[in-house]
């Protein structure tokens, strides 16, 4: 009975936790690229909403798809990419971040699988609270957003828009 | 007498110099030459193999998580849609400047997901260095402390060339794909 009792407490514990986590922090269009043959690293994107009244820090990611899953960034030095990891991503409070391509970055290194497109990728993201953020991607295949979406013209706007998932 | 002299020589020396420095500085009249090595281990040397064709060129390599990826599939579908209007193909040339680890096997199953005519090619530490003076691009490992593990640094976006291998148009990453078009058609005006 008393297991049971501790058990209930520990499951509703989580419930309330991922509660709190849905509540502040919502992850929208999350994608993750599709592995390329021959290219054992690959990235994962979205919008992050802070639906909270602070800021909300990130300062890593966990995932078991990589060896080493990073929060990162990319520098554009006069045209010279320069991606970085980052000590944090910051989404400000009732503001929004988009994580895209030649941007901010989940930065998934030695993935230990292959992603296959229709597949999903679980992450956490963790904040400098040490609070957890959890988000499944789905894995696409970039090919198909590449913003150029049809013989008439670019697509407007940023290419995380318009998905079907 | 003396200051005319002076003058004249002052000329000189700038003309000299003007000659000089535009043996080193990338000029857009220079021909740019490639002398590497392709997926078969063959040499490439693109003033033989492309003679008088004109080309597109990116600098990458196949561990890059997210810029050559990105760069990659948009430029094949920018080549399908400018071939579609124009009825010209253009050759496609990616060229890794990680060889310890793009090896041409590597190279060649990569490329062919984008773009299944796409040319891979790598080469020396020295050929590579040449390559990328003569297209005036940059390229730097970093985090190099994990062993085989570590990002390249690199100039992103596309270099386009005309058929005497001038380099006429490049494509930032991003760009609209009517710019992406403008500057492809500048290879073979």
């Amino acid at each position: 009975m008393k297991q049971l009792i501790s058990a209930c407490l520990l499951v509703c514990a989580n419930l309330a936790g991922a509660y709190a986590s849905a509540q502040t922090l919502e992850a929208t269009d999350a994608i993750a690229r599709a592995s390329i043959p021959g290219a054992p690293n690959s990235a994962a994107f979205m919008t992050l909403s802070n639906t909270s009244a602070s800021d909300i820090s990130l300062v890593s990611v966990k995932s078991d798809v990589a060896k080493r899953p990073e929060l990162h960034g990319h520098i554009n030095d006069n045209g010279v990419m320069r991606m970085r990891q980052r000590e944090s991503i910051v989404i400000p409070a009732g503001g929004q971040v988009v994580l895209k391509p030649g941007g901010l970055h989940v930065m998934l290194l030695g993935l230990t699988d292959r992603l296959m497109p229709g597949g999903q990728v679980q992450l956490t993201l963790i904040d400098e609270a040490g609070q957890e953020y959890p988000v499944t991607a789905e894995v696409v295949d970039m090919r198909q957003h590449t913003g150029v979406s049809s013989k008439q013209g670019a697509m407007k706007g940023h290419n995380m828009k318009g998905h079907n998932h | 007498m003396k200051r005319a002299l002076v003058w004249a020589l002052s000329g000189l020396m700038a003309v000299a110099l003007g000659f000089w420095g535009s043996q080193w500085l990338p000029s857009p009249h220079n021909q740019r030459q490639l002398v590497l090595t392709d997926m078969d281990g063959q040499v490439f040397d693109s003033l033989e193999r492309l003679k008088g064709e004109p080309y597109v060129v990116t600098f990458g390599y196949t561990y890059c998580p997210d810029v050559c990826p990105t760069t990659l599939a948009y430029l094949a579908q920018v080549l399908d849609v400018y071939e579609t209007q124009s009825g010209t193909k253009l050759e496609a040339l990616f060229v890794s400047v990680d060889p310890e680890r793009d090896t041409p096997d590597r190279l060649a199953q990569y490329v062919a997901y984008f773009d299944a005519d796409m040319t891979a090619l790598t080469g020396s530490a020295e050929q590579l260095k040449q390559a990328a003076q003569s297209f005036s691009v940059y390229f730097q490992k970093v985090d190099g402390t994990r062993g085989d593990d570590y990002l390249v640094d690199h100039s992103a976006g596309v270099l386009v060339l005309n058929g005497a291998h001038q380099l006429v148009g490049v494509i930032r990453d991003n760009a609209p794909l009517d710019d992406a078009l403008a500057e492809l058609a500048k290879a073979s005006p």
